[in-house]
């Protein structure tokens, strides 16, 4: 309703003065992520919490099956829930943006939010990143609805980068129970009868999130041919309410770019865009590996070697 | 020392007794000498005068609440009539300082401020119904005592125990550390904010960052943390 963060004049000024020497507030560089912390729960399939520094956001996947859509018989439903709630930060209300509940609202909160949740759908709904064809059991009858529901934790800025990690570990972790289908009918295993499936994933699209400062302030921005605007990646609270503009960047390994957003702000050359997108690209490799690494090192904690010696066909004599 | 819970009973024995933050008499004991906290906390037991002694709970938040006599860090965001708004806690609602509250300050003399400043001041009045106001006159000499505009430098954020204790220790173990490796200004509010200001940017910035990680340091681990963060900006 109005209410805001405070920012002093004192810490605009400093902000600036500390990223023209290359500096920022936590000790990094402006080219450098803060350290992203990707915990898997053990107790399911499918709940990862993803750290930013600070920022934190939990994801859990679910899935039922249910009809699907009349006008698409051989897609299955995929839904991504990302309300953010006021327990991250007062700076959210309850139910401003997300799921349209005050549609009426226009504080700067609400669009805020729903920002947020329409870059998370477009960077890994509709960049197809999960094959909803997959997903079809019994055409037009049947099919699996995944649920991806968000929840955020903490927040100190960057919430897009931080979900989109979270939503795609969580789907590649997650694994739905195994089904046998005869004509109509569908059988569903108990995940202690059948192992259960992972998802179809086809690429894993990564949010790189880029906050723009002008050291000669805006107006030199508009007027002026200087491009020596200061790029920042994975910008933290303050520094996200203090820039000037941002660009949000979604590639997945192979260099696809799935998703660009820039809403406003400073205008940017169209080199200095080229740049960040081949930076991004960079960071979206390390990011990728990292997810795969900490999936890795779960499955070899799931596994349970001595039921696996069991269940094989041949006994080692 | 200890532990209580509100609705815990505190036995005192004389009836001189100064009651501190969190303490209240117990209900229905006007007569007798019990206590009770209003918070969940560690009791303790100070010495006020030679003739009473202060009981107070100390327990940790993040949100303040204005109490008379507190040294706060706002942030100046609206003026309206004689009073400039001040914001103490972000999502809080807003204070008032008098623009008479200034030393030397009259109706030709007016203290010229502009939104975004930041101020250190005393809470001169809280009453119920009524919005808290503050001051920027030291209640006993009448004059500046410290308090005022505060330019240049870093605000940050820290729980409000750690900031009450760092303004009523002033030789706690971080600050005499800190003052072997560079020379700074600081002011510290209750409302755990607190203002900073050194040389060069990247002292500031080590300092930031040492003073708001040492809430979770130990004194043995202090000097070596203190060395890792100042050496992690030196070699940027």
């Amino acid at each position: 309703m109005g209410l805001d963060y405070d920012i002093s004049t004192n810490e605009q000024n400093f902000v600036l003065e500390a990223l023209k020497q290359d500096v920022r507030l936590d000790g990094r560089k402006l080219n450098e992520m803060r350290e992203v912390n990707i915990k898997i729960l053990p107790s399911e399939y499918g709940h990862v919490e993803v750290s930013l520094g600070r920022t934190r956001v939990g994801c859990k996947v679910s899935s039922e099956i249910v009809k699907p859509y009349e006008d698409r018989p051989f897609e299955g439903i995929f839904m991504i829930n990302s309300e953010i709630s006021p327990m991250c930060s007062p700076f959210f209300e309850v139910g401003a943006g997300g799921s349209g509940y005050g549609v009426g609202s226009n504080s700067s909160q609400a669009n805020e939010e729903v920002l947020i949740s329409r870059m998370i759908e477009k960077a890994v709904r509709r960049s197809n990143a999960l094959d909803v064809e997959s997903l079809c059991i019994v055409a037009g009858k049947k099919c699996w609805a995944i649920r991806a529901d968000l929840q955020f934790l903490n927040y100190d800025g960057n919430f897009v980068d931080a979900s989109c990690i979270a939503v795609m570990s969580a789907l590649l972790h997650f694994r739905k129970p195994d089904i046998e289908v005869a004509g109509e009918d569908v059988v569903v295993y108990d995940t202690n009868q059948r192992e259960p499936v992972p998802l179809s994933i086809l690429h894993i699209p990564i949010s790189i999130t880029f906050n723009y400062f002008n050291p000669n302030g805006s107006e030199e921005n508009i007027k002026g041919d200087l491009n020596n605007e200061l790029i920042l990646v994975d910008a933290d609270l303050l520094e996200e309410r203090l820039s000037l503009g941002s660009m949000t960047i979604t590639l997945n390994k192979n260099q696809e770019i799935c998703q660009m957003m820039k809403s406003g702000g400073l205008n940017i050359d169209a080199s200095l865009i080229m740049n960040c997108c081949s930076y991004a690209s960079k960071l979206v490799d390390e990011l990728t590996e990292k997810i795969h690494n900490v999936l890795k090192q779960d499955a070899a904690v799931r596994t349970n070697k001595t039921e696996e010696k069991e269940l094989r066909v041949f006994n080692e004599r | 020392m200890s532990f209580v819970l509100p609705g815990n009973q505190i036995q005192v024995k004389s009836a001189n007794v100064v009651l501190g933050p969190n303490v209240d008499i117990a209900p229905g004991s006007i007569n007798e000498t019990v206590l009770t906290p209003t918070t969940a906390g560690m009791l303790k037991v100070k010495k006020a005068n030679p003739q009473s002694s202060l009981y107070y709970v100390e327990s940790n938040t993040k949100r303040y609440v204005p109490q008379i006599n507190d040294f706060v860090i706002g942030v100046l965001f609206g003026a309206f009539g004689e009073y400039f708004r001040i914001s103490l806690n972000s999502f809080s609602p807003p204070v008032l300082l008098n623009q008479y509250s200034f030393p030397n300050a009259s109706k030709k003399n007016r203290p010229r401020l502009s939104n975004g400043d930041l101020v250190y001041a005393r809470v001169s009045a809280v009453e119920r119904n009524v919005d808290v106001e503050l001051s920027c006159i030291d209640a006993t000499t009448g004059k500046e005592g410290g308090f005022g505009v505060l330019s240049d430098g870093l605000v940050f954020d820290v729980k409000l125990a750690f900031a009450r204790y760092l303004l009523f220790n002033s030789d706690a173990e971080i600050f005499t550390q800190l003052v072997k490796r560079c020379k700074f200004e600081i002011a510290i509010g209750v409302n755990g904010r607190i203002w900073i200001k050194t040389d060069d940017i990247k002292t500031t910035i080590a300092c930031v960052n040492v003073i708001r990680n040492s809430q979770n340091w130990t004194k043995e681990e202090l000097p070596a943390k203190i060395e890792d963060t100042f050496k992690v900006l030196k070699t940027n």
